[in-house]
Order: C-alpha cells, then sequence, then structure tokens
C-alpha cells in the first residue's frame, strides 16, 4: 500500500513537472539546412530576413573562472526574424537554432567535452533555440543615407540543455540598411544586424559539473551578432 | 653508465627542456597545446559584413576574436599531437636527468666505498 502511494505521487509531480515546461514548438530547417522554414502565421507579420551563416562570428561567449578563461564561438546559426511593417525597428516573431556541435573554443578536446553528455549533452538536444517574442521599448539611436538603428529589449525564450527560460536584454541593437550598392557588394537583398549581449547561469538551464565556479564559470557571456538579408539564403 | 650515453641522456634531455620552454613562449603562452581550427578561421576573416554596420552602434559591430593558432602549451590538450606540451615533453626529460644523476651518484658512491675497502 505504502508502495503504491509513493509510486503515484512520484508520478504526480513528475506529471506536474511535466506540465510546467511544455514542449516548445519550433521550426523546422529546410531541407538543406541553411535556414529555418517561417511558419505562416509568422510570415504575415511582416518582412522576413533571413540569417546569413557560415560567415561571420554570429554567437562569442566567455566563461571567466578562477583557474580557466575559455573564449568560444558559432557562425552556423540558422533562421529569421520578422520586423513589423508599422512599427519601426520592431521585430514581432524570429527564431534562431544554433547547432551544440558547431561551438568552437580552439580546442578540439574541449569542443567534444562542452558537446557531451555532462555539458550540453548535443545528442539529446542538438540546437540550442532563440524564440523571439518581443522587441520592446524601441527607440531611434542614429539615422544616416545609409541605415538606420534603433534599440531596445528583446525578450526571447532561451531553449538551452532541453531547458527553456524567457530572458530579457537590454540594449538590443538593430540595424535596418536597405539594399544599396555598397550592400550588394557583400550581401543581396535589405540588410538587418542584430546585437545582444547577456548572460546565461548554466544552473538555469540545468548544466551541472563539479567544475563549474573553479574551470568553467557559473555565468556565460554571450555575445550575439546576426546579419540577416530579406533574400534567403538559397537566393544569396 | 657509459660516460657517452650519460651525456647524450643529459645533453637530449636539457635540450628537450629548453626547446619546449622556448616553444611555449615563442607561441604565445597558452595554458593548453592548440591548433588552428579552419572554423574560427572562417568567421574571423573579412566578409565585409561587419563593415558595412560598423558606423550604426557605439560597440564594434561584430564580437572578440576567437584565436585560431598553433601552440605549445603548457598543457596538453588531448591525444595524438594534443598531448604534446611543456608538461609531457619535460616531464620525462626531467626524470631522466634525475635517473642519470642518481645512477652517477651511486656508482660513484660504490666506488668511493670499495677503494676505501681497498685501502683498508
Amino acid at each position: 500500500m505504502l508502495k503504491q502511494i509513493t509510486m503515484m505521487t512520484v508520478a504526480a509531480i513528475a506529471a506536474s513537472l511535466a506540465a510546467a515546461q511544455p514542449a516548445i514548438q519550433v521550426a523546422q530547417a529546410t531541407p538543406d539546412g541553411k535556414t529555418l522554414i517561417v511558419p505562416e502565421d509568422q510570415k504575415s507579420k511582416g518582412a522576413v530576413y533571413y540569417a546569413i551563416t557560415d560567415k561571420d562570428r554570429q554567437i562569442y561567449f566567455e566563461s571567466n573562472a578562477p583557474l580557466e578563461n575559455i573564449k568560444g564561438q558559432s557562425n552556423d546559426a540558422i533562421g529569421y526574424a520578422v520586423l513589423s511593417p508599422d512599427r519601426p525597428g520592431t521585430l514581432v516573431a524570429g527564431e534562431w537554432h544554433l547547432p551544440v556541435s558547431s561551438m568552437k573554443t580552439g580546442i578540439e578536446l574541449r569542443d567534444e567535452h562542452l558537446a557531451g553528455k555532462d555539458w550540453l549533452d548535443a545528442s539529446s538536444h542538438p540546437d540550442i533555440i532563440v524564440q523571439v517574442r518581443e522587441l520592446k521599448g524601441v527607440t531611434e539611436t542614429k539615422r544616416s543615407a545609409a541605415f538606420t538603428a534603433y534599440a531596445g529589449t528583446l525578450v526571447v525564450d532561451l531553449t538551452l540543455h532541453g531547458v527553456t527560460r524567457t530572458i530579457e536584454i537590454p540594449k538590443s541593437a538593430i540595424t535596418l540598411m536597405p539594399a544599396s550598392d555598397a550592400t550588394r557588394k557583400v550581401a543581396k537583398g535589405d540588410l538587418m544586424s542584430l546585437r545582444s549581449k547577456f548572460t546565461v547561469t548554466l544552473a538555469d538551464y540545468g548544466v551541472s559539473h563539479p567544475v563549474i565556479g573553479e574551470k568553467v564559470a557559473k555565468d556565460v557571456e554571450i555575445d550575439v551578432s546576426l546579419f540577416l538579408s530579406t533574400l534567403p539564403p538559397e537566393r544569396q | 653508465m657509459n660516460p657517452k650515453v650519460r651525456s647524450t641522456v643529459l645533453l637530449g634531455s636539457a635540450i628537450l627542456i629548453v626547446g619546449s620552454l622556448i616553444a611555449f613562449f615563442a607561441t604565445g603562452m597558452y595554458p593548453y597545446t592548440r591548433f588552428r581550427d579552419t572554423e574560427i578561421e572562417q568567421a574571423n576573416a573579412e566578409s565585409g559584413l561587419s563593415d558595412l554596420f560598423a558606423d550604426s552602434t557605439e560597440s564594434p559591430a561584430e564580437p572578440p576574436k576567437v584565436e585560431s593558432v598553433n601552440a605549445i602549451g603548457l598543457l596538453p590538450s588531448g591525444p595524438g599531437l594534443a598531448s604534446v606540451s611543456v608538461v609531457t615533453l619535460s616531464g620525462p626529460a626531467l626524470v631522466a636527468i634525475a635517473g642519470v644523476l642518481w645512477w652517477s651518484r651511486r656508482k660513484s658512491r660504490a666506488g668511493s666505498g670499495s677503494s676505501e675497502a681497498a685501502t683498508t
């Protein structure tokens, strides 16, 4: 009897935990894997900009721990952002996927450990996923003949190691640059730059390891720099 | 031990220790041995995108660079070539020097002991 009650209690706790963290809906990658398929309901919200991948550094991360300083990067993030047609510089939707296996620190074995089961567990959670909720408090910060720059607080759902949390990233910068002779030399389409810096506390995402706090920092600094174009990668 | 062998071991070990230290200092004094990474180099190459947006924000248009270099570190960073480091090169060399010195001292003591015995 006691055993049955214990099992029922455990099952109830497990069910409530599962309910507290529902599975997120994620956009699917295109067959060539170069971008994500934009859901129709998001496409209708405004102009779609696609991340330009495999070029510049998109994600930079740094762990400053007492015994070791680790710097890493990836330029394999794919995805899109949707720009509001009537609210200048405002993102109304967006999603990016960063393959965990694409994160490079300059030391191969460390990269393998980073993607391993003890850390980000790429076999179970292959991508770090960012889903845009909104960009609030948008203000124009700079304007020239070539571009208009905005800043605001980016609100996103960050899924890391299978755990999703909503985070707010103040001072996120968005710059819009319509196509011109100068831009066409570098990339086709109207361009967008997105810059954000934030901190990820590993424990918040269920990443725990005995060396956290000694060789790996509890809080990892993330620096995001995405360049996007209105033309999808296959038309670049 | 043959004096020639002893000299060779001492000289070889000293060269290994000094050489690994020179390589360590000359390649940037990294804590771990590392090698160039093509993906990091691809990201470090100028695509022109960050230059386009350089004037748009106060912060730099792109994040800091991650170094992609060949370097002999203080410690190894993995198996194979990544195991080459100051510690893995100098460690055995120091053990060899200590072994030769210990052997020589033991031999000289044994020699002086036997000569003392002969004189008495």
